[in-house]
């Protein structure tokens, strides 16, 4: 695999994904996470009246013996957790200055990896890749086997286009019925305002969103000196600045936007994260691990 | 301002440099690729403007800074202010003084005149002048009173020239000035020229030039000249007695105020070395008119009206002569009994009486009384009303004119020149005449001397609709006819007299003529003839300089004439075809002329004075003149640092480090 090698295997073999006790997953499957709803598992929860339609494997005859009516044992649920992989693939992704890697294979890394780590623990992972609209989307699954798809998937992805976070998210909102975990990979660039309102009406939704915010340091930086005539991979008309001049206005400027993310989505209670791609992936993303444990 | 090393000053463009290396580098972009441009499109919009100012700022610091040290080494020399020695010790100068000798120069204050002063500023550039310096020095009013020649460095000769210099009484005028002061200079080769005009900088002196048009518009114009000038802190007031005008019995003094808004002052009438009438008039500024009753009287009239004393003396006074003849008087007969209705008869010739518009005395009185009527003294007669005079009263009129008295008789409208007067006139009355348009003067010889033309009139708008046909007598001449030809006033000598004959009574329903303008002048010329008046008299007031003529009849002529000016210097005059001509008034004042000829002594004066239209009471100074005033205290030290500049290379270096001090601050901002 491309973005899961077996050195990659190998660092992140020993990580673990804390439980995500929050998130009371609503799958239909079984898995490490209490469900909201009752259902058929290992543990009673109650009884109630028979309907027909229910399965007659869970009529308790014992109270049927002594009420003379039909009761079918309930039980707290244990169920599989969805997770989705939203990836920016726009044009702004494929940007790479002061990083390791480009932000968009510092996404794909990030995403495969947590995808192992959430296989690994039994829970489904699907994937949706958008810019201005949803580009490719991998339904969840449990197996493993899913990991090379996805793989696949993000390996024949170039990123390119305009992001339109809104519109993507609206479409992709569409697959979603039930509760779920969205890691969303994304710079945040462009309309940062609109892009805060459609991840927080995910979150409306009841969905568990992990907002994870690629970044060249150069994004930050400003690394050029003299007058430069700035082009933008996702297109618009250059820009002519002098970079020593423009430096610190900008910085403050992009301090002041992250700043602004973090506390929209703070209100929100979306986990927000950024991930510097001159940071090595694998030390960003243990270190993230370790907070998130810590934070649930 | 100008510099020691004035070549350096090539290097000057070099303080373009930053700016072409700013706009070099500014349109040179190196193209980088970013990820998204929202945020730094918006961080470089709140931004650049600013920053751009700011850069510009720098560049422009930093042409100035190059700018400055090209100056600093090209040493400059400021031409203004800041004291201090002359620059350049070793390199000479050609000067031309041009001392202003107008009339007005003669104003004094601070208890000299402005010309001694200015004359004391020459003699100081002159005393102050190098071996290796050269000067000239021309005298001009409106026109050049005198020049010391080419450019000299002899101050010994120069200087003399100088004292002996004294004012005219003539204008100003700047241009004829500067024109001398660049044409000597033009002859010179040196580097630093300059005309030094010492003047009272007169708002009037600039009629031939506006101050604006100096360098276009003189001939031999140098730009390389440079002009100085005196300046004068004070600009006195000045009332300024203008001519007298005679107006009857009254004398019109104009009077005007320049440089104060008001002022009053006393006004004498001096005759006969005597004062004769005074009075205190309240000025305001511009012209103001004083008048002063004279009296009747007849003769020589003479003298000088005076002003109080003040800044310009040479206009307290001007002087008048007139002669005042004694008026003819005219007898006209109208008919008293007769209720003349407005406009009928001898109406409009009555109104004209009164309102004097002639210089006659007239009186009126009834035909019938013609044979009791005293006509001694009696120079015309006019008859209105012929048809009531009957025959002893035109026996006494033929009688009259016969004595060399003039007689005029205007038809009246019903009966004609009547039965009585017939044989008298010049002229038989023949019955009606045709109506007609137009009135043409045929006797322009026998009418000389008027004080008017007849081409100033429209005669052509004259009308007769009703007129008698008047056919002359031998020896009787038209002098005007009808637009159609007819006789409209015959003339006849009768006797030693003259009589003459009109063709239409002095009534609108016949005629419109006593309703033009060219009436008055018509009965004035005609009344003039007939009392054998003369004309108007003779221009006994004359401006400065202005060519006095006097005539004598061929028979009466003296062989010549003596004229004593003012300052008593006689002048013989020989009497060449009956008439002398003076054109030595050039002193304002009276001036006696006495001749003895046939007709025995006569004695007259004539008076001139300053021309008025000079405005050189005008003492305000032109506050724009083309060259750079200086102060009379330090005139000649000035006019050196003026021509060499002083070295103020320290306030360069002063710059310099200014310059450097803000380039480093915008430097530092991030």
């Amino acid at each position: 695999m491309r973005y899961l090698d077996s050195l990659a295997l190998a660092q992140i073999k020993n990580l673990r994904l804390p439980p995500l006790r929050r998130l009371a997953a609503e799958g239909t499957l079984g898995g490490r996470h209490r469900s909201a709803y009752k259902g058929f598992s290992q543990e009673f929860a109650e009884h109630r009246e028979y309907v027909p339609g229910d399965e007659l494997k869970f009529i308790d005859w014992k109270v049927y013996a002594r009420k003379d009516r039909y009761y079918v044992r309930q039980f707290i649920d244990e169920k599989s957790l969805k997770s989705y992989f939203l990836l920016d693939v726009s044009g702004s992704m494929a940007y790479r200055e002061g990083g390791t890697m480009t932000k968009y294979e510092y996404a794909c890394r990030w995403t495969l990896a947590m995808a192992y780590l959430i296989l690994k623990q039994k829970d489904q992972v699907g994937l949706a890749t958008f810019d201005a609209k949803p580009r490719d989307f991998l339904s969840p699954e449990d197996r493993m086997q899913h990991l090379r798809l996805m793989d696949d998937v993000l390996a024949r992805t170039e990123p390119a286009g305009v992001a339109d976070m809104p519109a993507a998210m609206q479409a992709f909102s569409e697959h979603l019925h039930r509760r779920s975990l969205l890691l969303v990979f994304t710079d945040l660039l462009g309309d940062p305002v609109a892009m805060r309102r459609s991840l927080r009406a995910f979150r409306a939704m009841k969905h568990e969103v992990l907002v994870l915010q690629v970044l060249d340091p150069a994004e930050r930086e400003l690394p050029w000196d003299g007058q430069v005539r700035v082009e933008g991979l996702e297109g618009g008309a250059p820009v002519d600045l002098d970079a020593a001049a423009l430096r610190e206005p900008y910085r403050r400027r992009f301090e002041a936007e992250m700043r602004l993310n973090e506390a929209a989505f703070r209100e929100a209670e979306i986990h927000y994260r950024v991930l510097w791609t001159d940071r090595p992936w694998f030390d960003s993303l243990s270190h993230f691990l370790t907070r998130l444990s810590q934070s649930y | 301002m100008s510099f020691l090393h004035p070549a350096l000053l090539w290097a000057l463009p070099l303080a373009a440099a930053p700016l072409v290396i700013h706009l070099l580098f500014r349109w040179r972009h190196r193209p980088v690729v970013f990820s998204d441009l929202v945020l730094l499109a918006e961080a470089a919009a709140r931004t650049m403007p600013r920053r751009r100012l700011e850069e510009w700022l720098l560049v422009a610091v930093r042409c100035a800074l190059a700018a400055l040290l090209v100056a600093f080494f090209a040493r400059p020399l400021l031409h203004w202010g800041l004291g201090g020695p002359p620059a350049d010790e070793k390199t000479g100068m050609d000067v031309v003084i041009l001392l202003d000798a107008s009339y007005s120069m003669g104003a004094v204050t601070q208890g000299r005149s402005r010309f001694e002063r200015a004359k004391q500023v020459a003699a100081t550039v002159l005393a102050s002048l190098r071996p290796q310096d050269r000067a000239a020095v021309v005298a001009f009013s409106d026109r050049i009173e005198g020049s010391s020649g080419e450019l000299d460095s002899g101050k010994e000769r120069l200087l003399p020239w100088l004292e002996r210099a004294s004012p005219s009484w003539h204008g100003t005028d700047y241009r004829l000035a500067l024109e001398s002061a660049f044409s000597i200079l033009s002859r010179s080769a040196s580097g630093r020229k300059a005309v030094v005009v010492l003047s009272d900088n007169a708002r009037h002196g600039w009629r031939s030039l506006k101050p604006a048009d100096t360098a276009a518009a003189v001939p031999f114009f140098d730009p390389k000249v440079r002009l100085a000038g005196l300046a004068w802190p004070d600009a006195p007031g000045n009332a300024a007695v203008e001519p007298a005008r005679l107006e009857g019995e009254t004398l019109a003094v104009p009077v005007t105020l320049w440089g104060r808004p008001s002022a009053d002052t006393d006004l004498t009438v001096v005759r006969g070395g005597r004062p004769t009438a005074k009075t205190r008039a309240a000025l305001k500024r511009g012209v103001n008119m004083a008048l002063f009753q004279l009296g009747a009287s007849t003769g020589a009239l003479t003298g000088r009206v005076e002003a109080r004393p003040d800044a310009l003396a040479a206009d307290d006074a001007s002087h008048f002569a007139f002669t005042v003849r004694e008026r003819p008087r005219v007898l006209a007969l109208e008919a008293a009994s007769r209720e003349l209705p407005t406009f009928q008869g001898g109406y409009f010739l009555k109104r004209a009486f009164q309102s004097a518009l002639f210089p006659l005395e007239a009186s009126f009185a009834d035909p019938a009384d013609l044979p009791r009527a005293r006509l001694e003294g009696i120079k015309a007669v006019i008859v209105l009303s012929p048809e009531a005079v009957d025959g002893a009263g035109a026996a006494r009129l033929e009688a009259f004119v016969r004595d060399g008295g003039g007689l005029w008789v205007v038809p009246d409208g019903r009966a004609g020149a009547g039965p009585a007067l017939g044989p008298v006139l010049p002229a038989r009355i023949a019955g009606p005449s045709g109506a007609g348009t137009g009135l043409r003067v045929e006797a322009a010889g026998a009418l000389l001397g008027l004080p008017f033309r007849w081409a100033e009139f429209d005669l052509e708008k004259v009308s007769f609709d009703r007129a008698f046909r008047l056919e002359p007598k031998e020896g009787a001449e038209t002098w005007f006819r009808t637009g159609r030809g007819d006789p409209a006033l015959v003339a006849g000598r009768l006797g030693r007299g003259l009589v003459m004959v009109s063709a239409a009574p002095f009534q609108p329903s016949w005629s419109n003529l006593p309703l033009k303008p060219v009436f008055p002048a018509l009965v004035s010329a005609a009344l003039l003839r007939l009392t054998r008046a003369a004309g108007p008299a003779e221009r006994q007031n004359l401006r400065l300089e202005e060519v006095f003529t006097h005539a004598w009849q061929p028979e009466a002529a003296p062989l010549q004439a003596v004229i004593t000016g003012p300052d008593r210097m006689t002048h013989r005059l020989p009497v060449l075809d009956g008439r002398i001509q003076f054109a030595r008034t050039d002193l304002p004042g009276l001036y006696d002329l006495r001749a003895e000829g046939p007709a025995g002594r006569e004695e007259t004066a004539f008076a001139v004075n300053l021309d008025p239209a000079l405005q050189e009471g005008d003492l305000q100074g032109e506050p724009d003149v083309p060259w750079t005033l200086i102060g009379e205290a330090r005139f000649a030290e000035d006019l050196y640092r003026l021509l060499f500049g002083r070295e103020v290379r320290h306030y360069a270096l002063a710059g310099l480090l200014l310059l450097l001090v803000a380039e480093s601050l915008l430097m530092r901002k991030p």
